[in-house]
C-alpha cells in the first residue's frame, strides 16, 4: 500500500516537472543588474613578474545587460592607469589611449550578452631602483559607458475609490517591488497614486530607482556620443551620481519631477504624473507604464603585481664613494682619516688620542718605529701617542703621527 | 552486596587505616627517641674519652661539614682549577670528587643507607657534575657567572640545612642577596644598553671572564648607568629641541625573505680562552654583508679602550674587504701591543658606505571625484582600490627613512600645496652614522618640491621623467635629521591626464658612512 502511494507521488512529481520549453521569443532579456563587466584574462597581467620582463595586458569585456553599445551613438571606453615608477608601456603615447567598447546587449541573438577580448598595450617592468627586494604595484582598468534601463509593466488604473463600484474589479492599484531590468541601475519600486480631477482619474507614480551594480553612476549627458569624454570635465563631475528618467503611461508622456534623479546612498526617487487629461470610466483597467533610465556608468578592476628581482648587481660600489679606503668624504672632498680625526675626533675609529694635538700623515714607517722604540714598555698604556701604528689612517707607506 | 555488609567492609577498612597511621607515627617517635639516645650516648662517650664534660653537642654540624666540602670542591676544583670545563682530564677528576662527596653524605651525614634519600643525594651530585655542560650549548659569560654563584650542592644544603642553624640563616640571606643582585644586573644592563650601546659579546666559557662579567654588571654598569642618568637631561633636552624645531616622520621596514640588508659583525670570539703577557692577541669574527646595489666596501679597525682612553690599536686582516651581493668573510683582529696582566675589552669597528632606500606611494584624485563618491555614499578607497594610508617602506639597514603618513587619496586642490617631509634616523644601537653624505628624493613627473628646509636641494633629471632632489643634511648622530618641503603640482589641470586617480611613487635614498661596533672581553695572564 505504501509502495503504491509512493509510486503515485513520484509520477505526479515527474509530470509536473515537465512543462513547455521556453520560447526564445517569450524570454525576458531585461533582467539582471549587470552592464559591462571587466575581467583580467589569465596571466595578463601576471601576479608575479621579474624586473625587466614584459607582459601583455588583456581584458575580457562582457556586456551582460540589455543595452547594446553600437560604437556610434552608444560607445564605451576602457582606460587604465599604472605607476610609471615600476611599469613602462610599450606603445608610444599611451597616456590618454582609450579603447572603445562595442558589444551587443542581451537579446535573442545574444541570450547571455556579448563579449570581446580586448588587448591593451603591453608593459615592461622597470628595473627596481634601489634596495627594495620585492615591490608591489597595481594595474587599474576602468570602463566608462552610457547605458539605458528600460522598465515596462502593467499598472492598474484604479477608479473604485471614486466610483465606489462594489463589483469585482479587474485589478487593484498597489505598490509593486521589482528586482532588475537588465542594467546596473534598476527601478525597484512603483507606488501608484490615483488623483481625482473632476470626473477623471489622473494617476501618479512614485518611482524608486537604485544603483544595484558594482560600479558608479557618473553624470548624464546630452550628447551620448561624447558621454565618457565629458566626464573628465570638472563641471561635469559635479553632476555625477545622477540618472535621467522619462516615463509614459499608455504612450501618454508623464511629467516627472525631478527628471534628473540624484542618488543618495545608491537610491533615488521621483514622482511621475499625468499633467492633463485623465482616465474616466466606471471600471478599473490595466495600462502599461514604461520608464526609461538614461545614465553613464563606470566599472573598474585592479590587479596587484609583485615584482621580483632578477638582476644580480654589478661590481660597482653599492654606495657612491669617490675616496680611498683610508679617506673619508668631508665637505665634498676626500681627506685622510688622520686629518679627519684631527678635525673631528668623534668618528669611531679615531679614538681619544687625537684630542691631544696636531696629527698628520707626516711619518714614514721607520720614523714611526723609532718613536715606538723610545717608549717604555712596562706600562700597560703602551701605545705611543705620537704615532698611530697599526691602523690605516693614511695612504700606504705613511703613518698618522705627531712630530715633536 | 547488602548495605549492612558494605558498611561492615568500610568500617574494617577505616579501622585498618587508622591503625596503620598510628603505627607509623609510633615508629617515627621511636626513631626520634633512638636518635636522641644515640646522640646522648655519643656525647657521654666523647666526654669520657677526651675529658670533655657536660655532654654538649658537637661544635660542627655534619651538614655544615658537607656544605664546606661541597663548596670547596666547587670553588677550588671545579671553578678555579678546571674553569667549569668538562673535557679531557677534568671529567674523571670531577666525577671522582662528586662520588666521594656523595659517599660522605650518604655514610656520614644522612646515613640513609639504601633509602630514597640516597637517590636524592646521588641526583644532586649528578646535577652538579652535569650542569657545566650547558656551556657547550649556551656560550655566554653570564651563564658561567650564574653557575659560579649558584652551586647545586650549596643551594640544596641551604634549603635542607639539617641541624645547622648557621646554614639555615646563611642560606636564606645568600639566596635573597643573589636574587636581588641578579635583578639589579638585568635592569642596569638593559638601561645601560639602551643608552650606551652593546653588551660585551659572548665569549667561550671562561671563569675569569665570568668574574669580569660580574664586576662589569655590578660595578661598571653602575658607573655607566650613573653617567647615562646624569647625561639624560642633556640628551632629552637636545631631542626635545630637535623635535620642536624639526618634524619627525616614521616609516616601516621592508620585511626581507632572506637575510636582511646591511653589514653585520657576527660570531665574535677570541682565538684562545686566555692570553698571556707579551703574546699576540687574536680576535676572530665573521663579517657579513648584503646589498642589492653592488659591492660594499668595509674598513675594519680594532682597538682596546679603557674607559674613554685608547690603550692599544690592532690591525684587522683583511682591513678593507669588499662584500659582494650577499657574502660573508672571516676577519681577524691582531693586537701586537704588549698588554699586561688584566682584563680588557677589545672593540671591533667596521665602517662602510651604505644606502638605505625608502619608498612611498601617493594616490591623487581631484576634488570633484572625491565629492562625487562622497555624495554617493561610496567608499572611494574601496571603489578605486586605493590604500587607506601612505606609509613609507624603507629597506633594511642601520638607518630608517620616514615620511609623512597620509590618509589617501590625496585630494588635489588648486593653488595649494602639500607638505612633504623626510626623516633619517639611526636605528642600530650597536653603531652610529659617521656622515650622512647625501639625501636624494626622486620626485615623479608633474610634481615639484619647493621652499625646502633646512637645506635647499639641487636638482638633476632621473629616469622615466623623474626629478632627483639632492640635499646635504647635518649628520644625525644620536637623533635624527629631517628635510621638509612644499610639494606642488607643475600643472594640476593636466596631472590626472583624464584618469580618475593617479598613483605616483616617491623614492628616497640616504647615502651614509656607518660605523658598526662590537666588543669582546679578554683576559691576559702572566706567564
Amino acid at each position: 500500500m505504501n509502495k503504491n502511494i509512493f509510486l503515485i507521488l513520484l509520477a505526479l512529481f515527474v509530470l509536473t516537472a515537465c512543462g513547455p520549453a521556453p520560447s526564445p521569443y517569450s524570454q525576458n532579456y531585461h533582467t539582471g543588474t549587470k552592464g559591462i563587466e571587466l575581467q583580467f584574462v589569465g596571466d595578463s597581467p601576471p601576479s608575479e613578474i621579474y624586473e625587466g620582463a614584459f607582459f601583455p595586458l588583456a581584458v575580457l569585456v562582457t556586456n551582460e545587460g540589455a543595452t547594446t553599445l553600437d560604437g556610434e551613438v552608444y560607445k564605451g571606453e576602457i582606460s587604465y592607469s599604472f605607476d610609471s615608477f615600476y611599469l613602462t608601456p610599450n606603445s608610444p603615447d599611451v597616456k590618454r589611449e582609450k579603447t572603445k567598447i562595442v558589444l551587443f546587449g542581451k537579446s535573442v541573438r545574444y541570450p547571455t550578452g556579448d563579449f570581446s577580448l580586448t588587448s591593451l598595450p603591453s608593459f615592461t617592468v622597470n628595473s627596481i631602483l634601489g634596495q627594495r627586494e620585492n615591490p608591489h604595484t597595481e594595474l587599474f582598468v576602468s570602463a566608462c559607458y552610457p547605458y539605458k534601463t528600460l522598465f515596462s509593466d502593467e499598472v492598474c488604473i484604479d477608479t473604485t475609490s471614486w466610483t465606489e463600484d462594489i463589483r469585482q474589479t479587474v485589478c487593484t492599484a498597489y505598490p509593486e517591488v521589482y528586482d532588475s531590468q537588465g542594467g546596473p541601475v534598476a527601478v525597484t519600486e512603483v507606488r501608484p497614486e490615483m488623483h481625482h480631477v473632476g470626473q477623471v482619474v489622473r494617476p501618479a507614480f512614485y518611482i524608486t530607482i537604485e544603483n544595484k551594480g558594482s560600479g558608479s553612476v557618473l553624470a548624464p549627458v546630452d550628447k551620448i556620443e561624447n558621454a565618457c569624454e565629458i566626464q573628465q570635465d570638472s563641471e561635469t563631475k559635479k553632476n555625477w551620481n545622477r540618472v535621467r528618467l522619462s516615463a509614459s503611461l499608455s504612450n501618454d508622456p508623464l511629467n516627472c519631477v525631478p527628471e534628473e534623479i540624484i542618488l543618495h546612498d545608491q537610491k533615488g526617487f521621483t514622482r511621475c504624473y499625468l499633467d492633463e487629461g485623465g482616465y474616466g470610466g466606471s471600471l478599473n483597467y490595466l495600462s502599461t507604464l514604461v520608464v526609461d533610465l538614461d545614465y553613464v556608468y563606470m566599472t573598474s578592476i585592479s590587479k596587484d603585481i609583485s615584482i621580483v628581482r632578477s638582476i644580480i648587481p654589478g661590481y660597482g660600489l653599492s654606495s657612491d664613494n669617490k675616496c680611498e679606503p683610508w679617506e673619508t668624504e668631508f665637505n665634498d672632498k676626500c681627506i685622510d682619516n688622520c686629518d679627519l680625526c684631527n678635525q673631528n675626533s668623534e668618528y669611531g675609529f679615531c679614538g681619544s688620542v687625537f684630542k691631544d694635538g696636531e696629527y698628520g700623515c707626516n711619518c714614514k714607517e721607520d720614523e714611526c718605529l723609532s718613536i715606538i722604540e723610545g717608549k717604555k714598555t712596562n706600562d700597560v698604556t703602551y701605545l705611543n701617542k705620537n704615532c698611530i701604528f697599526g691602523i690605516s689612517l693614511c695612504s700606504e707607506g705613511n703613518f698618522c703621527c705627531r712630530k715633536q | 552486596m547488602a548495605i549492612k555488609d558494605k558498611y561492615q567492609d568500610y568500617k574494617n577498612w577505616n579501622e585498618k587505616r587508622i591503625a596503620n597511621s598510628r603505627y607509623k607515627s609510633l615508629q617515627k617517635e621511636a626513631y626520634k627517641a633512638d636518635k636522641s639516645r644515640l646522640k646522648h650516648e655519643r656525647a657521654y662517650h666523647d666526654s669520657q674519652s677526651d675529658g670533655y664534660h657536660g655532654g654538649e653537642e658537637p661544635s660542627v654540624s655534619p651538614h655544615l661539614l658537607l656544605f664546606f666540602a661541597a663548596i670547596a670542591i666547587h670553588i677550588f676544583l671545579d671553578v678555579y682549577l678546571f674553569n667549569l670545563r668538562r673535557d679531557g682530564g677534568s671529567i674523571p677528576l670531577m666525577l671522582g670528587a662528586y662520588i666521594v662527596l656523595t659517599l660522605f653524605a650518604v655514610l656520614f651525614v644522612y646515613k640513609s643507607g639504601l633509602s630514597s634519600e640516597t637517590w636524592t643525594i646521588a641526583g644532586i651530585s649528578l646535577a652538579a657534575f652535569l650542569l657545566p655542560f650547558i656551556n657547550k650549548f649556551v656560550n655566554a659569560n653570564w651563564v658561567t657567572a650564574v653557575l659560579i654563584l649558584v652551586p647545586v650542592w650549596g643551594i640544596y644544603l641551604m634549603f635542607n640545612p639539617g641541624d645547622s642553624t648557621f646554614l639555615a640563616g646563611f642560606g636564606k640571606w645568600y639566596l635573597i642577596i643573589v636574587l636581588i643582585l641578579g635583578v639589579y644586573a638585568l635592569l642596569t644592563s638593559s638601561i645601560v644598553n639602551s643608552q650606551m650601546g652593546a653588551l660585551p659579546a659572548s665569549a667561550p666559557a671562561d671563569v675569569s671572564s665570568a668574574v669580569d662579567v660580574i664586576k662589569h654588571f655590578f660595578i661598571d654598569n653602575t658607573k655607566n648607568l650613573g653617567t647615562s642618568i646624569l647625561g639624560l637631561p642633556g640628551k632629552i633636552g637636545s631631542k626635545i629641541n630637535q623635535t620642536f624645531s624639526m618634524s619627525y616622520f616614521t616609516g616601516q621596514v621592508e620585511q626581507n625573505e632572506a637575510e636582511p640588508l646591511g653589514v653585520y659583525l657576527e660570531d665574535l670570539r677570541a682565538a684562545e680562552p686566555v692570553f698571556y703577557e707579551n703574546n699576540t692577541i687574536i680576535i676572530l669574527a665573521n663579517l657579513r654583508g648584503k646589498s642589492f646595489e653592488g659591492v660594499i666596501n668595509v674598513n675594519n679597525y680594532c682597538f682596546i679602550n679603557s674607559g674613554n682612553k685608547r690603550i692599544a690599536n690592532g690591525k684587522v686582516i683583511p682591513f678593507n674587504p669588499e662584500l659582494f651581493y650577499d657574502e660573508s668573510r672571516p676577519i681577524e683582529c691582531v693586537i701586537e701591543d704588549n698588554l699586561k696582566k688584566g682584563s680588557y675589552t677589545v672593540t671591533l669597528l667596521s665602517t662602510f658606505d651604505f644606502p638605505t632606500w625608502g619608498y612611498v606611494e601617493y594616490t591623487f584624485v581631484d576634488r570633484e571625484t572625491r565629492l562625487a563618491y562622497y555624495s554617493q555614499g561610496k567608499d572611494i578607497n574601496y571603489e578605486l582600490s586605493i590604500p587607506r594610508k601612505a606609509i613609507t617602506t624603507y629597506t633594511n639597514g642601520p638607518v630608517s627613512i620616514g615620511s609623512n603618513i597620509r590618509d589617501l587619496p590625496i585630494v588635489m586642490y588648486p593653488d595649494s600645496y602639500q607638505n612633504f617631509g623626510v626623516t633619517v634616523a639611526n636605528i642600530w644601537p650597536q653603531g652610529h652614522m659617521d656622515t650622512l653624505k647625501t639625501l636624494e628624493v626622486h620626485v615623479p613627473e608633474g610634481i615639484m618640491l619647493e621652499n625646502c628646509l633646512p637645506k635647499t636641494g639641487t636638482t638633476s633629471p632621473g629616469d622615466n621623467g623623474y626629478t632627483i632632489y639632492t640635499f646635504k643634511l647635518e649628520t644625525p648622530k644620536d637623533t635624527f635629521s629631517t628635510e621638509l618641503c612644499e610639494m606642488k603640482f607643475v600643472n594640476s589641470d593636466n596631472f590626472l591626464n583624464g584618469n580618475l586617480k593617479v598613483t605616483k611613487t616617491f623614492a628616497i635614498k640616504a647615502d651614509y658612512r656607518y660605523s658598526l661596533e662590537k666588543t669582546i672581553n679578554i683576559r691576559v695572564m702572566d706567564i
